[in-house]
């Protein structure tokens, strides 16, 4: 009896979907995630403090007529644009490496598409960034050759 | 280690994750050949500043210049390496919502793995360089 059922285990085995390697990479993966995104927030939060120390710093200084320029304030602005969508990537990177983790110690596959959820957002609010970013650079060139 | 065969999952996934599988792989590559062409615009850039750095050097400072070169070249090669193993990875997982083989998914999630685990040593490197800098600063700070 105790045969067959080993026997069963290792047909069990060689018939899983998800493997104890696959699980093991993602349990690997999850550490790297989690410590990403804790590091990518940690890095936004500084960032936006040092934006406002700034900001709070340079008003002083514009008050007395020694730094007038709007461009500071459009630059503080997008820094601190830059900070919250930042932010939010490494909030979406550690949910997700959150929910691999849970997949891991519960085994509910619940968690793994929930996982699944979260790097499809992660990547497609990157790419959709990038292509943003793309025709700014292309408009902000456009427009400095044609003021030239 | 999570290798023992109780954590072996039998469960399928659902056509959503598939779906949001197939939608991930296309962004994956999408990045994978962005970060090819980065690094080959990188590789000219690097090709003058080693040009530049030869010209420059002074018999006492080759060894500098050799040491700048093959600091430069281990970049190029790290950063085409985080390429191919991003297109990779947007690969696999492609073929994984095409065939439904969970092999397919398991070397995605190999790759992932080499992947963020690379990003991960990266930025420890880079935050390491700037604790060291920050340190630096301030020692000559307090000499001064």
């Amino acid at each position: 009896m105790e045969t067959m059922n080993l026997l069963d285990d290792n047909q069990d085995q060689e018939n899983a979907l998800i493997t104890g390697e696959m699980v093991n990479d993602l349990h690997r993966t999850s550490k790297w995630l989690r410590y990403l995104g804790i590091v990518g927030m940690l890095v936004c939060g500084l960032l936006a403090l040092a934006m406002f120390i700034g900001l709070f710093v340079m008003s002083g200084i514009n008050d007395r007529g020694v730094y007038p320029d709007n461009v500071f304030y459009l630059s503080i602005l997008f820094i601190m644009i830059f900070c919250v969508g930042a932010g939010f990537l490494s909030l979406l990177v550690f949910r997700y490496g959150n929910n691999l983790k849970k997949y891991v110690l519960q085994r509910e596959i619940q968690f793994l598409e929930e996982a699944i959820e979260n790097n499809k957002n992660i990547w497609l609010i990157l790419g959709v960034l990038t292509i943003i970013n793309f025709f700014l650079f292309l408009l902000i060139g456009i427009v400095s050759v044609e003021g030239s | 280690m999570l290798t023992t065969d109780p954590f072996s999952q039998r469960e399928e996934l659902s056509p959503k994750a598939i779906k949001s599988l197939r939608t991930t792989s296309r962004w994956v590559r999408f990045f994978g050949v962005l970060s090819f062409i980065s690094s080959l615009f990188s590789i000219i850039g690097i090709s003058g500043a080693i040009t530049t750095i030869i010209k420059e050097s002074e018999d006492a400072s080759v060894l500098y210049a050799l040491l700048a070169i093959v600091l430069l070249l281990v970049i190029v090669a790290a950063s085409l390496y985080i390429s191919f193993v991003l297109f990779d990875y947007g690969a696999t997982t492609s073929r994984f919502a095409k065939t439904t083989d969970y092999n397919h998914l398991g070397k995605a999630f190999k790759r992932q793995l080499t992947y963020w685990r690379w990003i991960g040593i990266l930025v420890t490197v880079i935050f390491a360089f700037y604790l060291l800098s920050f340190v630096f600063t301030l020692a000559l700070t307090a000499r001064l």
